[in-house]
């Protein structure tokens, strides 16, 4: 037997009103795991994190992190055990500092030598944000401010980071420095999953892989197996 | 066509800028020469003019603390809480049942200072009190309604609460005996210009609040998630914030101020009614907006920018001073003319709602 995952989803159900979003969606990810989630616009994938977090409850279906039932739990709660995510379009706090929105990162912790850890690593991994401490975050740019949401994130000191779209809006260099990042984050204990539009540059960084497509999960594999899947190159990899 | 139409918009908005800055002129230039009248007519003398900017600061300075809590929960929620002056209306009927009470049983001769003390805590604690249940019962239930709803809804509470105090206490006129209260009563003469005690410990008390005040919103934990939840509900609970807690501690802050505001009346005034916390909520709010609604220094700035206008405005132009609060309302119809978002708002449509 081995060890129940860090996160398992279960049969998800979540709707917005009446309208369905997820439709019976499972997935896993266990320790040290990178899992790239992939699909359209309007398949779900936000939802999916959103529904995990605890913004978006379920109507149905279970969600378990280390074997803690998360269903009913609030959202301000989630943090707690163990579970941090970057939103969709970072979302930083632009009236708040840089060194401002990390703190609110770490809200809920309470050892603080182990918080200046995490700042002195946040700054370690984004110089730039060393720099920028004190600059209002509304104030800087998409790049920076990506940096900031993941920063902000790590502050969190999570077992389990989602990610919902790193790499919208960014130069394909930033892109290139955020995902190296997130390895770099992985290998340092936290497992992943990665939301992304940008499937080839996800899947190189995945270790595994979901494909979901209108509130379901359509395909399931390997990274490097879905890279090489049929239909996944036609409908993410390429056709561009 | 379709050039006719852009250029008859285009002269549109141009004609109506043209419009409010001839309009601006035109008042500027009126005020300014009543004030070069007043001023070179010696109308006044300095002491005259020195009694109505301290009694002016001193008002400003109750103005500013209760426009503070309706800045707070408009920049946390998006709305006005119209009973905000019923909060402090039931405050400082808190301070006088319990001010009441220390007279008759003798305390208050021995213990002055404590009295003091113990009627101001006893009106910011019965204020908290009220401002919590208020959101609790007026305000949680119809989070994500429209955002007329909730606005309906404590318009509703305050009418609730006036005729709530209005069955229970009476009617009658209730008396702070200030006069009878040593260190409180009388005041000081500085040369020619003689202070009200109660005017000294209102700016005294007031400035030092606002400066924690500002202290809290900035620096502490607390203030940081207030204005994390602010700017972005979803987010900061993303971060382990809860949402509806901090909204709770922000009406309590809110109405903590309200509570001190309407003590430091009561005992300025020397009276209290039902009816006292209207007039008093109605020009905060102007001062709130006045300021830039959902800004804490704006909120300040407005505050005293009324009282001082109230205060000063009879004097400087030569009016009945009976013109004061058509002098605040104006006040707040100009400065909305010409900057909508208040002194020190932000573009509104910045703003989330």
């Amino acid at each position: 037997m081995t060890a129940p995952p860090l996160l398992e989803v279960r049969d998800l159900h979540t709707y917005y009103d009446n309208i369905a979003a997820l439709r019976g969606v499972s997935l896993t990810v266990s320790e040290g795991e990178i899992v790239a989630l992939i699909g359209a616009n309007g398949a779900g994938k936000s939802t999916l994190l959103k529904s995990i977090t605890g913004l978006t409850p379920p109507r149905q279906g279970e969600i378990f992190m280390e074997g803690r039932r998360l269903n009913g739990v609030p959202a301000h709660a989630v943090v707690r055990l163990g579970v941090a995510m970057v939103p969709e379009g970072r979302q930083i706090f632009g009236r708040l500092s840089v060194y401002e929105n990390l703190e609110m990162g770490a809200f809920t912790r309470t050892d603080t030598d182990a918080v200046q850890r995490s700042f002195d690593r946040v700054f370690e991994l984004f110089p730039r944000l060393a720099e920028r401490r004190e600059q209002i975050g509304g104030t800087l740019s998409g790049g920076e401010q990506q940096m900031l949401a993941i920063g902000r994130a790590i502050m969190a000191a999570p077992r389990l980071l989602l990610l919902d779209e790193p790499s919208m809006g960014l130069a394909p260099i930033l892109v290139q420095q955020i995902f190296r990042t997130i390895r770099e984050i992985n290998r340092e204990g936290a497992s992943i999953l990665l939301v992304e539009q940008n499937a080839n540059a996800a899947l190189s960084l995945a270790n595994r892989g979901y494909v979901l497509r209108v509130g379901q999960i359509v395909i399931e594999d390997a990274a490097e197996a879905l890279k090489e899947n049929k239909q996944v190159k036609e409908a993410y990899l390429g056709g561009h | 066509m379709a050039t006719t139409s852009t250029t008859v918009g285009r002269s549109a908005a141009f004609s109506k800028r043209a419009f409010l800055t001839i309009l601006g002129v035109l008042i500027g230039a009126v005020l300014a020469f009543r004030l070069g009248q007043t001023i070179y007519d010696q109308v006044w003398g300095p002491e005259v003019w020195i009694r109505n900017l301290i009694n002016g600061l001193a008002l400003g300075a109750v103005y500013a603390l209760i426009a503070l809590g309706y800045t707070l929960v408009y920049g946390i929620l998006f709305m006005i809480n119209f009973a905000h002056g019923e909060v402090l209306m039931l405050g400082a009927m808190a301070g006088f049942f319990v001010l009441d009470a220390s007279i008759n049983s003798g305390f208050l001769d021995y213990n002055t200072l404590l009295t003091i003390v113990i009627v101001f805590i006893a009106g910011m604690s019965v204020a908290v009190v009220v401002g919590v249940l208020l959101e609790r019962i007026a305000y949680r239930p119809l989070r994500g309604a429209p955002r007329l709803v909730p606005l309906i809804s404590a318009i509703g509470a305050s009418i609730f609460l006036q005729n709530a105090a209005l069955q229970a206490f009476g009617a009658n006129v209730k008396i702070y005996p200030t006069p009878q209260i040593t260190g409180l009563s009388g005041g000081q003469r500085f040369g020619d210009v003689f202070v009200a005690n109660t005017s000294i410990m209102i700016m005294v008390l007031a400035i030092i609040t606002m400066v924690a005040l500002v202290l809290l919103v900035n620096r502490s934990r607390f203030g940081k998630a207030m204005r994390a939840v602010a700017e972005d509900k979803p987010t900061a609970q993303l971060m382990g914030i809860d949402v509806n807690r901090i909204i709770l501690l922000t009406f309590a802050l809110g109405s903590l101020l309200a509570g001190m505001a309407g003590v430091m009346l009561g005992f300025h005034n020397r009276q209290v009614t039902h009816m006292v916390g209207f007039m008093p909520g109605l020009k905060a709010f102007t001062a709130a907006v006045l300021g830039g609604i959902g800004n804490v220094p704006g909120a300040m700035l407005g505050g005293f920018f009324l009282g001082l206008a109230e205060s000063l405005g009879p004097t400087a132009f030569q009016i009945p001073s009976a013109y004061k609060d058509v002098i605040a309302f104006g006040l707040l119809v100009l400065i909305l003319i010409f900057r909508p978002t208040g002194l020190m708002g932000e573009r509104l449509s910045r703003e989330r709602a």
